[in-house]
């Protein structure tokens, strides 16, 4: 320990932070990617019933050459991809609504209506109830209702983030372009828009993320042509965990932890 | 920025601009459809559950009858506290003490992680540190469960550390250590994005003054950093509470029966006792429970809109 280390001891100072707080911190870390990591080791582990401390590729070549895990991922990238467009346009439209137009004055309910209730209310509530309400009208369980289901499901996040970036927009840019003779379209087509590309992005990227690993709604309004990954995982975990349910995992992880992280980086 | 001038291209186009920059035209435009998909899609759907759990059999065209709700709490042994008689009472009851136990535990965890975010990490790690925290809550929750099982079963990675420090096998998983474990595990997040963003704000001097002034490291968190701190873990704790009290796959999984919670048996109702009435009203006693919560907190003064600012997730 050097002198000034002494004597900043003495003196009591808080530059740093005190060993506990820093293994508490680090505890928590380990606790957030531990499980994380286990997955990843055991769809390395030769093991079938726990690990044996052999690596193998033996479950990533069994999960390429079972279709049924295939299709899975590519009907679920496929339900993914509709649902980020269809959940982006709207929530791009709603946010200029919510955090824009004059009209109406009071947006406190129809923000509670839009977005508050569906982030509120559990999901596996909603799930049940889209069940019902598909079977009612004789549409049954497939695409379709996973598609509605997750719009649903990734709107609102999708609005949030596209009206936070309408709220920080510089209007000044907008009066600019109309003032030099650019009409509203041209403003919205060249000004508007390429300042919320950022956030436009994000909400892209979390409606198709989210909408990836969503499990609860699909799980209710899947059916026997349509069944995506997760609710194929969740069979698989159910009945006695094979470890080809690691591997296609950890590809679920490897896209996910991509686009959650690019998103979460665009939308600072 | 190349804004082409659009003189010249005709009147039509001219006047639809102009009606169309009207206030009330662009707020209906922009809402109008959303707010229809919403009901239709959303909505009905979940009203339908109300409507189901008053009809005896089919919605409409069977009597309408309280019966599923009388099930839930059947008002005679109610009224003579027999327990026993009343099996989703107590499960309702166990979900929401599961729930309360997950969100202290939640809040402990979040103290000082979020502390040492706010306060103390370096400049140039904290946003990677908290995207850290931040990138799991986008990651399917399903996969994030079910790693526990390899972690918490007989033989699994605490057992077997355990055995081999010659200590007695605990057991972790198929009952309410597993649900507990696993919901603190993937709620966790909701705690500590709304408690960061108030210890980042916090003013270090006050802290520090403290400190000088001769308060113990125990009293400046007592009366400094909890009650300035107490918003957002209030939000957060909120979110948490409302969100285990609805968990369906955490218990399901890792739960076993002492670990089973309210959501399923309402899954239950639907998946494999095709008793829709009923499970619409187990529904529906479930969205009053979790509205309710929300409505009690709002009114006690909790700012719910700390509890979604940072995160969102996918749950």
């Amino acid at each position: 320990m050097s002198v000034a280390d002494g004597i900043r001891d003495r003196l009591g100072s808080e530059d740093g932070p005190s060993p506990g707080l820093t293994a508490a911190t680090a505890l928590t870390y380990l606790f957030l990617y531990g499980p994380i990591l286990v997955v990843v080791l055991m769809s390395f582990d030769a093991g079938r019933y726990g690990l044996r401390g052999e690596l193998t590729f033996e479950w990533y070549a069994n999960m390429a050459g079972r279709s049924d895990l295939i299709d899975a991922l590519l009907l679920s990238v496929q339900i993914g991809l509709v649902v980020m467009v269809v959940s982006t346009v709207l929530a791009v439209v709603a946010a200029f609504g919510l955090a824009r137009f004059e009209w109406p004055r009071r947006k406190g309910p129809i923000a509670t209506y839009l977005v508050f209730v569906p982030l509120t209310l559990p999901i596996i509530i909603y799930g049940i109830g889209l069940f019902v309400f598909f079977t009612e009208l004789g549409v049954g369980r497939g695409f379709v209702p996973i598609v509605i289901g997750h719009v649903m499901y990734t709107f609102p996040f999708a609005t949030l983030v596209v009206a936070a970036g309408v709220i920080d927009l510089d209007r000044t840019l907008e009066e600019a372009a109309m003032d030099l003779g650019a009409d509203p379209v041209t403003t919205f087509r060249e000004v508007t828009l390429p300042a919320l590309a950022p956030n436009v992005l994000a909400a892209a990227l979390f409606s198709f993320t989210l909408s990836f690993d969503e499990f609860l709604i699909s799980f209710f309004v899947s059916g026997a042509g349509a069944i995506p990954l997760p609710v194929r995982i969740w069979g698989m975990v159910r009945a006695d965990i094979e470890p080809e349910v690691y591997a296609i995992s950890v590809v679920v992880l490897i896209i996910s932890i991509t686009i959650a992280g690019l998103a979460t980086r665009l939308r600072r | 920025m190349s804004g082409e001038p659009s003189h010249g291209r005709g009147g039509v186009r001219d006047r639809l601009l102009e009606w169309s920059d009207s206030e009330v035209f662009k707020g209906s435009v922009s809402l109008g459809p959303v707010l229809a998909l919403l009901t239709v899609f959303y909505a009905i759907p979940v009203a339908l559950l109300l409507v189901y759990s008053v009809f005896a059999g089919d919605a409409f065209e069977s009597p309408l009858t309280l019966e599923h709700f009388a099930r839930f709490a059947d008002l005679s042994a109610v009224l003579s506290l027999s327990w026993g008689d009343l099996p989703y009472i107590r499960l309702l009851a166990r979900s929401l003490g599961i729930a309360v136990v997950v969100t202290v535990i939640s809040l402990a965890i979040s103290y000082p992680i979020t502390y040492y975010l706010g306060q103390h990490a370096p400049d140039r790690w904290k946003v990677l540190l908290v995207m850290l925290v931040i990138i799991p809550f986008w990651t399917s929750y399903l996969i994030r469960t079910y790693a526990w099982i390899p972690i918490l079963s007989s033989n699994g990675f605490i057992n077997s550390a355990l055995g081999f420090l010659g200590l007695p096998a605990l057991p972790l998983l198929n009952n309410y250590v597993g649900t507990i474990v696993g919901l603190v595990y993937v709620f966790v997040p909701f705690t500590i994005l709304p408690m960061y963003a108030s210890m980042d704000g916090l003013d270090s001097h006050l802290i520090e003054a403290a400190r000088d002034l001769g308060a113990s490291r125990w009293r400046v968190f007592r009366e400094v950093i909890f009650p300035l701190t107490l918003p957002g873990a209030l939000a957060g704790g909120l979110f948490v509470f409302i969100k285990c009290a609805a968990a369906y796959v955490t218990p399901a999984l890792l739960g076993g029966t002492s670990g089973r919670m309210f959501a399923q048996v309402i899954e239950t109702q639907f998946g494999s006792a095709f008793n829709w009435n009923f499970g619409a009203a187990l529904s529906v006693i479930l969205v009053v429970v979790v509205l309710g919560s929300l409505y009690v907190a709002v009114r006690l003064g909790v700012d719910v809109k700390r509890g979604r600012g940072l995160g969102g997730g996918g749950l």
